[in-house]
């Protein structure tokens, strides 16, 4: 859902790097403030992962495909909606400048789609869902589900105050195609490696979703 | 900082995954190229990136995705180291 140069206009993508900013530096005082530094090499062989996830599309009914943004991974793992801020940041980043893959003068505005709306999304549902009598697992599926649904569904306004999609029609298939996607490249891949990490570390950070 | 099972598992997903994305990758448009296939007016243009679309071929792509990989991980510390270097560490507020 990387949406690339030239599906904005310039001023609107200002004001979405301007939105995006203040979010990257809570992010950047969250990581020196708050987060544990035992961590950090977590949280860059998360980032690692993420961008190495984000290159395998799953073919999804309808012609499309997806995969993972990653999100609610991040924020679920690492405990903080800014972890996944942060990690969605920089791989961005790097893909737009390095790899062509999603816009340069539009990494303000997917910054916001996929770092900041997923992973606020993507955290505070999974913290509200786990309080629910249902397992960790279908909490942390549903959750990481809404934290690709909602930033696809933000993507579709954007664009269509940008008049690049109409509005009805843009939510409809944005919406559409996320709901599918959602379910395979998001819900099941973030329980996955969750599982994973269960399985090779089991400590607290792994144990968030246990 | 500790290299713990957690990282090096994590990196040793990483590096898996780079290694076979672009053998299982659908080619299928994604969610968002979809839509504006079927609904959508804009013009996309892109920077002469060093490595538009990850290159071509699977030799090529599995090596921008494992460089790649490997790149976002080194600035992800360093871009962390740089910030905590200066004293303001969690780690060591806490053992002092």
């Amino acid at each position: 859902m990387h949406i690339p140069d030239g599906f904005v206009p310039l001023p609107h993508a200002a004001a979405y790097w301007l939105l995006a900013l203040p979010f990257v530096y809570l992010g950047l005082r969250w990581s020196r403030g708050e987060m544990d530094d035992r961590y950090l090499p977590t949280l860059a062989s998360l980032a690692a992962l993420v961008f190495a996830l984000q290159a395998v599309n799953i073919p999804i009914p309808g012609g499309t495909s997806g995969h993972l943004a990653g999100a609610t991974l991040v924020a679920v793992v690492m405990g903080s909606p800014w972890a996944a801020v942060l990690v969605l940041t920089l791989v961005l980043t790097v893909q737009a400048l390095v790899f062509a893959d999603g816009g340069v003068t539009t990494l303000g505005l997917n910054v916001l789609n996929l770092g900041v709306i997923g992973g606020f999304v993507g955290h505070y549902s999974f913290r509200s869902l786990r309080e629910l009598p249902i397992p960790d697992e279908a909490s942390l599926f549903a959750a990481a589900w809404l934290g690709l649904f909602v930033p696809a569904v933000a993507a579709a306004f954007e664009l269509a105050a940008a008049g690049t999609f109409p509005l009805v029609e843009g939510i409809a298939v944005m919406g559409g195609y996320h709901a599918l996607i959602g379910l395979v490249a998001e819900g099941l891949i973030t329980v996955l490696v969750v599982r994973f990490l269960r399985g090779v570390a089991g400590d607290r950070l792994a144990e968030v979703a246990a | 900082m500790t290299w713990d099972r957690r990282t090096l598992a994590l990196l040793a997903l990483a590096a898996a995954v780079a290694v076979a994305a672009p053998f299982v990758a659908s080619s299928n448009p994604d969610g968002l190229e979809k839509a504006a296939e079927r609904v959508g007016t804009g013009d996309a243009w892109s920077i002469d990136a060093p490595v538009p679309d990850y290159g071509s071929g699977a030799a090529n792509r599995v090596a921008a995705l494992v460089i790649g990989a490997l790149a976002v991980f080194a600035l992800a510390l360093a871009g962390a180291n740089s910030l905590t270097l200066d004293g303001v560490s969690n780690t060591a507020c806490t053992t002092r």
